[in-house]
């Protein structure tokens, strides 16, 4: 736990390391993040539309996701089938590098508190 | 799924629109698929409940969206995962991103937020309304050329505020004569009636000699003024210039009404031009002036001694208000030993135009914006004791932050940002109310204020109430650090709670302030409230339920030579008598209160004439024999005025008791002569007692009333009918105007009043200052006692283990309720001490506007000492009945 020298990219926010984490199995469009991530986390990340395009943004310009094409119609979740046409995202390589990095140091950050007795 | 519902058409057209606040860039990547993404959200929630839960989400998400994407629209380069190095801007970046925290903090916490902003709004609310109203009172600049150049001129007797009218002699001595003024113009009232198709009405207005518009640099809206046709008004044609609101009410605002005639007291004007809208002159005394016409002097008036002008000028160029007053102060002195028949006894006063307009309205103002200091600084402690809260509160967060490696000028930079959020949005907030609230408060003083008084929400206020706002935002943001210090971030992440002393005692002290603040006020209030209640009930004298006045104007008509009057009068008020409700009839000049105000010197005949200048004056009034009777004045002694004091008759007067007692001290008055100026000496034949004269409940002076067929000013031309029985003065009017039309149709009835209106107006400053001072302690003390429920609150929760501990050891219920109390009353005593101490300096600064009460006065002290006590027990009620219901088996195992 040095985060507060080494030159890495500062720690990823809830939501950011939510939607990464809702892309592991599977190209998704933004509409099915946001809902994955507002079920995973009993509601807790709760993102807007704005907000939801927003991350998107930054973490395809990170290189950590990336735009695909549409997987077929059979794959995705039946409220948004057949409707229009919806942009799908998919996790790059370096996306689940930086997952994997940051679970680790949160597990650590678990692993100090539990030694420490806070949890 | 029911895509075709207008609603949801509605909603997603509103959600497109709100998307334009996006930069192009954004909107033209993700638009059409937020746009989807919201009609599937829409979809999801159903019900009014689950859309207004949408909205707010959506609003909230845009409102974080909108600023960071116009930011980094304005900043390219990575903002989300950030390169630190890389950054362009870090200072802008770092300030966004603490933004960004600040915003979601508040939705972390709405209700906190809620009751801060909302306090904060309050205060605000408050302090801006005074202010603004105060700005557009005091502050505003009257609406001439270079206003603060123009004076007005006064001969000051050394008695009231010294504000008197000049003589025509005083004023062209001045003219000829002073140094450092130009434009010398002088003015006296002009009530004419103003004849045509829809009857005789009478209208207001000023002559005023030609230098008039000149001096005010006002140009008019249509055709020309008075300085313009110098020649026509020298050769004495008769000329008018109008206001605007008379020119549209009685002339419909044709634009051709320039050159044509107006019949005003049956003589004809020629219109010259039609002043614009909002031009009122003068701000003081004849305020409803809404014509002006030429005042002309010839050179005889200069022997005319009566003191009845206006004087107005403009300084010079480098002259300054006191080197005029120093400069017609000698020339006072050199006219006084010059001409002491004419000049002596006075002195001559310049002093800057809207002095007189303000000198009675500031004081009232200036213990308002006290106040309303007072209330801002209350609820500044109430925030703070909030935030100090919420500091300890997210102790958690910002040990990890402060673990991370955020610095501590960071953490504080953080806590400044949201505390500036906080008051902007209070400000903002407050700023709005303010606009709903000023013009309410402008008509709780309406009667009060100058003319020229501009009230409203102008750009200067709105400045002044954010600046207010933001002011606020530094001692907000140290109490919340105050609140969460580094050293206890240790025992914070360890999940022990213990608050500090330092921290307790400061809030403590904050809400011992807030209990002190409140108490002061609502003692200003009740001060307040006292002297309303007194002056409702104090007795003027003669009656005031159920008696109407109503001004008749002869000046047009062709009864006005005083020997023709009677011809009117008679059978006019003789069948007024007859009206069904009607008691007595009666007709005076002047109505005792708010009406105006003559005086005339005077002595016993028998005493030696007193020096020049050294005349008692009294106060005179002219009334027939009903007058008595319809006001319901009180003889003492003797009688009243007769029908038979004709103009023939011997000439009596009937006088108060002050000028009796004063006259000839333990006498009895009836039967004496008296000498009242110049006129031939007249038999005292009544002593009434006393009655209110120029204002409700000021000093009494000496008066007499004589009988209105020996007028001794028989140019007046305007007086009073005074009819008891009927309670609402309009039908009564209208039942007098009918008698009056078909007796004389160019005589003016006009102001219809009842006395119960006329004494509210005069009180109606002090209550709205009262109102305002009784709201304004009132929300103090709600807001104190919230502050002292949560401290109580708190401090229950924290001393739970120890009441639990306490009642396992067998202590009471009645002891633990006892226990809270005390802590209560340890911190709210010492506040009310404080208030009802600060409350005698608010007294003081009250005295002005207080009558019969002290401004130190015993029972409002123990009435509002009382009120605070119970407040506090209200506030104590739900903390110590909590305390009391603790469980002590699980308090101790919580512990």
């Amino acid at each position: 736990m040095t985060g507060r020298s080494a030159p890495r990219p500062p720690r990823l926010s809830p939501a950011l390391l939510h939607l990464l984490l809702a892309l592991t199995d599977g190209p998704k469009h933004g509409y099915a993040l946001m809902l994955e991530a507002r079920e995973r986390t009993g509601g807790r990340v709760r993102l807007g539309p704005g907000s939801l395009y927003w991350a998107l943004d930054r973490l395809a310009e990170a290189d950590l996701i990336s735009e695909t094409v549409a997987p077929p119609p059979s794959t995705t979740d039946e409220s948004a089938a057949g409707e229009e046409r919806r942009r799908y995202w998919r996790l790059t390589d370096a996306g689940r590098d930086r997952l994997r990095e940051e679970a680790g140091s949160l597990a650590a950050l678990v692993d100090l508190a539990r030694v420490r007795g806070v949890l | 799924m029911n895509t075709n519902d207008p609603s949801f058409d509605r909603a997603e057209r509103l959600y497109a629109r709100l998307l334009r606040l996006l930069p192009a860039v954004l909107r033209e990547r993700h638009g059409v698929e937020m746009r989807s993404t919201f009609r599937a959200l829409s979809q999801e929630h159903r019900g009014a409940a689950a859309r207004v839960q949408l909205w707010l989400g959506i609003l909230l998400d845009l409102a974080l969206l909108v600023p960071r994407a116009w930011l980094r629209e304005a900043m390219p380069g990575p903002v989300g995962p950030r390169r630190r190095g890389s950054e362009r801007h870090p200072r802008a970046a770092a300030l966004a991103r603490d933004l960004f925290t600040a915003l979601r903090q508040i939705c972390r916490r709405p209700g906190l937020a809620a009751v801060a902003v909302s306090t904060l709004a309050l205060g605000l609310a408050a302090a801006t309304t005074i202010f603004g109203f105060i700005d557009g009172v005091l502050l505003e600049p009257l609406p001439y050329r270079d206003p603060e150049r123009l004076v007005a001129l006064f001969q000051d007797e050394g008695r009231d505020d010294g504000r008197y009218p000049a003589s025509p002699a005083a004023f062209l001595a001045w003219r000829a004569e002073g140094e450092g003024l130009q434009q010398l113009t002088a003015a006296r009232p002009f009530a004419p009636v103003l004849g045509g198709e829809q009857g005789a009405r009478r209208v207001e207005g000023l002559l005023a000699t030609p230098e008039l518009f000149e001096l005010l640099g006002v140009s008019p809206l249509l055709g020309t003024t008075f300085s313009a046709t110098a020649e026509q008004v020298a050769a004495g044609e008769k000329v008018v210039v109008l206001g605007w609101a008379l020119w549209q009410r009685e002339l419909g605002g044709r634009a051709d009404i320039v050159s044509e005639t107006l019949r005003l007291d049956g003589e004809p004007y020629r219109v010259l031009g039609v002043m614009p809208k909002g031009f009122r002159f003068p701000p003081f005394w004849a305020t409803g002036a809404e014509l002006w016409a030429p005042l002309v002097f010839e050179p005889r008036d200069a022997e005319w001694g009566a003191r009845f002008l206006r004087v107005f000028g403009r300084l010079g160029p480098d002259a300054t208000v006191e080197a005029a007053q120093a400069s017609y102060k000698a020339l006072g002195d050199t006219l006084a030993a010059a001409r002491p028949d004419l000049h002596a006894g006075t002195t001559i006063r310049v002093e800057a135009l809207r002095e007189p307009a303000l000198s009675e309205i500031r004081p009232v103002l200036l213990g308002l914006l006290a106040a309303v200091g007072l209330l801002l600084l209350l609820v500044c402690a109430n925030v703070v004791g909030l935030l100090v809260c919420r500091g300890i509160e997210r102790g958690g967060e910002l040990a990890v932050r402060a673990a991370l490696g955020a610095s501590r000028q960071r953490l504080v930079a953080q806590f400044l940002v949201e505390a500036v959020v906080l008051c902007g949005l209070g400000g903002m907030l407050g700023v709005s109310l303010a606009a709903f609230a000023l013009p309410l408060v402008a008509g709780l003083f309406s009667s009060s204020l100058p003319v020229t008084a501009v009230i409203g929400i102008d750009g200067r206020t709105v400045v002044l109430g954010l600046l207010l706002a933001l002011a606020c935002a530094p001692p907000f943001a140290l109490a919340a650090v105050f609140g969460a210090p580094e050293g206890r971030l240790a025992a914070t992440l360890r999940g022990g709670r213990a608050v500090g002393l330092p921290r307790r005692a400061l809030r403590s002290a904050l809400v011992t302030l807030q209990v002190a603040l409140a108490v002061a006020l609502l003692a200003g209030a009740g001060l307040l409230v006292r002297t309303v209640r007194e002056l409702l009930h104090h007795d003027p004298g003669y009656r005031v339920e159920r008696v109407v006045a109503l001004d008749l104007a002869l000046s047009g008509s062709s009864h006005r030579p005083p020997e023709k009057r009677a011809e009117l009068l008679d059978p006019l008020l003789e069948q007024a008598r007859a009206l069904p409700g009607v008691e007595a009839v009666g007709i005076v000049y002047h109505l005792p209160v708010g009406g105006d105000l003559w005086q005339v010197p005077f002595r016993a005949a028998e005493a030696p004439p007193p020096k020049s200048g050294e005349e008692e004056p009294a106060a005179m009034r002219i009334a027939d024999s009903g007058y008595a009777e319809a006001i319901g004045m009180r003889l003492l002694r003797g009688r009243w005025l007769e029908p038979t004091d004709v103009a023939g008759a011997p000439p009596v007067v009937a006088v108060n008791e002050t000028l009796a007692r004063a006259t000839w001290p333990g006498a009895d008055a009836v039967g004496r002569q008296l000498q009242v100026a110049d006129w031939p000496a007249l038999s005292v034949v009544g002593v009434y007692a006393d009655t209110d004269q120029g204002s409700l409940a000021s000093t009494i002076r000496p008066e007499l009333y004589f009988p209105l067929a020996q007028d001794p000013t028989p140019w007046n031309d305007q007086m009073t009918l005074v009819l008891r029985g009927p309670e609402t003065a309009t039908p009564a009017a209208a039942a007098v105007r009918a008698l009056l039309t078909r007796l004389d149709p160019d005589a003016a009835l006009h102001s219809p009043r009842t006395l119960v209106q006329v004494h509210a107006e005069q009180i109606s400053r002090q209550r709205a200052s009262s109102w305002l001072l009784a709201s304004f302690g009132s929300a103090a003390l709600v807001l104190c006692a919230i502050g002292l429920f949560g401290l109580l609150a708190e401090l229950q929760a924290r001393r739970r283990a120890e009441i639990g501990l306490r009642l396992a050891l067998g202590a009471g219920r009645g002891r633990i309720l006892a226990l809270v109390t005390r802590d209560a009353l340890r911190v709210a005593v010492p506040g009310i001490v404080a208030g009802l101490a600060g409350s005698v300096l608010l007294g003081r600064a009250l005295e002005s506007q207080l009558y019969g009460v002290e401004p130190v006065d015993g029972p409002t002290i123990a009435v509002i000492a009382l009120l605070a006590l119970a407040t506090v027990m209200v506030a104590v009620a739900v903390p110590a009945r909590r305390a009391a219901a603790v469980d002590p088996a699980s308090s101790l195992r919580g512990e």
